[in-house]
């Protein structure tokens, strides 16, 4: 509605034109301080850079500059209309060298950096432009009115003569004048100025959109990223479909199949027939039962219907039927998406079994609890065994860990010959 | 026995069916879910219901959640649920307070015909039916609570049987004991878990759920 009720304003009178020229003067006002920050963060890196510290301080400068491209999306965002994603969160490496390489390997703050160079001297071309052709419009507008506070002059004549003077002798006042200023005034105010001011911020708007959002590898990381969640998340429910397939169809038919054969075998008791009859119908029970038990083993290994109703309570079972004492901890406050809840879920079996085979230990912990407020899933399973755990020994380990890194998760294992060894799982809860 | 039975699968709720009714007793209902067989207890009132724990529409531990409304709106109807697979939180759930006239046990165990119509009769008669499988998972190292680390491995098996719902004449035979031994056995298993001599059969199961209180 909006819209087309605007149609035939002028550009003028539109609140984008206003908004546009509020940007120009916000920018106007911020751009010598991001400019003065660029040149004290390369200057200081640079005379600093053959110390630790000026490694480090250049680091922290750059990973500071993407509070300049936040508030530069936020004002592009409110003034021109123009929404720019932000670019990838800054991946914090472990460590003193990992903070100085995270900083200064961050394409996104090297970025900022280039705007705050760059977006200097398009701010002055661009504001000092559109302020200028907005006062010049006004100015020949309002001619009319202030050209009787204009001195006199004196022409070659000798006549006395009021108002600007145009080439050598001509002097610009009376009605005609004022009329042709009124006309050049209503050209510059009124189509000049609107077009160079839209122009010169839909450029700007450009510059930022191009410097401070997201780089086409980036976007390329974020898509493959997302397709990878969706894959992960689909082979999980596929899993869950086969583990409730089996149990509808065959492993409903095998029980029939058992129950059935027992039936006539309870019927049969009393009769005389032969004993091989009867053993060949013991047979047949027993082997639908060994098939149950088999295939019972093989649905819980594909994903274990318990998830279903929470990682806690098919933790709770997978503890109960360890084969050594497990204390466990749970402390999550909601449910983990089930592709995460799988992982961890299969992560502990597989941890519980390597602690009980290969551990030497007595006792074991298992943990599951968050941490970076509540963004991570952390699952640890301490035993106090002989330690000395080899992830390259083939004890699935590294299975372990290629799954985890499935979901962008880790694996870290802490085992010291001589024990203990605890092994924690990180994943990133969403 | 009148039974109801609220099983998803057709195949077995017609293959149970069949087994009962085969051996003289009466199905008054046969359903596939949970809610339809909550319904039906308001005009057939059976001796025990048959529930399978995974039916829609969830599907995880319907058969548990009937069980525990069937306790509170029937309490002296038997309650069986049975399950693919045991899990021991579905048992500490379905357990939990008032034990009797309830059972756990695995699916396969119908085959066993006498044992899961013997089981039957027990639950409808207030007893408490557990899968061996849930007491060998209640009987692992995990699970010990104090009082249990004090039994003998020979105590250990006793329990173990009594847990199964083994009369004191079935332990003589499984274990080759004589009658007064599985006494002694019993009394020192009531002892040591602090269970007070009150009413008989009654710390038979208190002595099973000191475990599930644990798991």
């Amino acid at each position: 509605m909006l819209e087309k009720d605007q149609k035939f304003v002028p550009a003028f009178f539109k609140k984008k034109t206003w908004r546009a020229f509020a940007y120009h003067w916000a920018m106007l006002f911020l751009a010598p301080f991001g400019f003065t920050y660029a040149i004290l963060t390369i200057s200081l890196g640079a005379s600093l850079l053959v110390t630790v510290i000026g490694l480090s301080v250049a680091a922290a400068m750059l990973m500071g500059a993407r509070s300049w491209g936040r508030l530069q999306r936020a004002l592009t965002g409110s003034l021109l209309d123009r929404h720019i994603d932000a670019p990838p969160r800054l991946v914090r490496r472990p460590g003193f060298m990992g903070f100085i390489r995270s900083g200064l390997g961050d394409a996104s703050g090297w970025r900022a950096l280039a705007h705050m160079l760059a977006g200097f001297a398009t701010t002055l071309v661009a504001s000092l432009l559109s302020i200028t052709f907005l006062v010049a419009g006004l100015g020949c507008l309002t001619y009319w009115y202030w050209v009787q506070w204009l001195p006199l002059m004196q022409a070659k004549g000798g006549s006395w003569q009021r108002g600007t003077s145009i080439g050598s002798d001509i002097y610009a006042e009376g009605p005609t004048w004022n009329l042709v200023y009124a006309a050049v005034g209503v050209l510059f105010t009124f189509l000049l100025w609107p077009a160079i001011n839209n122009g010169l911020a839909r450029l700007q708007g450009s510059l930022a959109a191009g410097l401070l959002g997201p780089t086409e590898a980036q976007l390329r990381v974020k898509s493959l990223e997302e397709r990878r969640s969706h894959t992960v998340q689909d082979a999980d429910a596929r899993l869950a479909q086969i583990e409730r397939d089996l149990h509808d169809g065959t492993q409903a038919q095998l029980v029939a199949i058992a129950m059935k054969l027992g039936d006539a075998r309870d019927r049969l008791a009393g009769e005389d027939i032969p004993e091989n009859i009867k053993a060949l119908l013991a047979g047949a029970q027993g082997t639908a039962t060994d098939a149950l038990n088999d295939l019972r083993g093989l649905a819980s290994g594909i994903r274990p219907a318990v998830i279903n109703d929470g990682l806690d309570t098919a933790l709770e079972s997978l503890v109960a039927a360890a084969p050594m004492p497990v204390s466990l901890t749970y402390s999550l406050a909601s449910r983990p998406s089930p592709a995460i809840e799988a992982i961890a879920y299969f992560c502990a079996a597989e941890l519980l079994n390597n602690a009980a085979k290969h551990s030497s230990g007595t006792r074991v912990t298992l943990k599951v609890a968050t941490a970076g407020h509540g963004k991570q899933l952390v699952l640890s399973v301490l035993d106090d065994g002989v330690g000395g755990v080899d992830p390259a020994a083939g004890s699935g380990i590294e299975g372990l860990r290629a799954r985890a890194a499935n979901v962008d998760g880790t694996l870290e294992i802490s085992s010291p010959r001589g024990g203990p060894t605890e092994i924690t799982l990180r994943l990133p809860l969403s | 026995m009148r039974i109801s039975i609220a099983e998803d699968s057709a195949l077995l709720r017609a293959g149970l069916t069949e087994l009962l009714t085969g051996r003289g007793h009466q199905v008054v209902a046969a359903v596939d879910n949970a809610e339809d067989l909550l319904a039906s207890m308001a005009t057939d009132v059976p001796d025990v219901v048959i529930l399978d724990n995974r039916m829609p529409p969830t599907p995880t531990n319907e058969g548990i959640r009937a069980a525990l409304a069937l306790r509170t709106t029937h309490p002296g109807v038997g309650v069986l649920v049975l399950s693919q697979y045991v899990e021991t939180r579905y048992a500490s759930q379905l357990f939990a307070g008032q034990p009797s006239g309830t059972g756990y046990l695995l699916k396969d165990r119908v085959a066993d015909v006498g044992s899961f119509i013997e089981a039957l009769a027990r639950i409808a008669a207030g007893e408490t039916v557990l899968d061996p499988e849930v007491v060998r998972q209640l009987m692992s190292v995990s699970n010990r609570p104090a009082g249990l680390q004090m039994l003998t491995p020979r105590e250990q098996s006793v329990l173990e049987l009594m847990a199964q719902g083994r009369t004191n004449a079935g332990i003589c035979a499984e274990l080759f004991l004589s009658a007064g031994a599985v006494e002694k056995n019993i009394t020192a298993i009531f002892s040591k878990l602090g269970l007070e001599p009150s009413g008989g059969d009654h710390r038979r199961v208190l002595a099973v759920l000191k475990y599930l209180e644990h798991a």
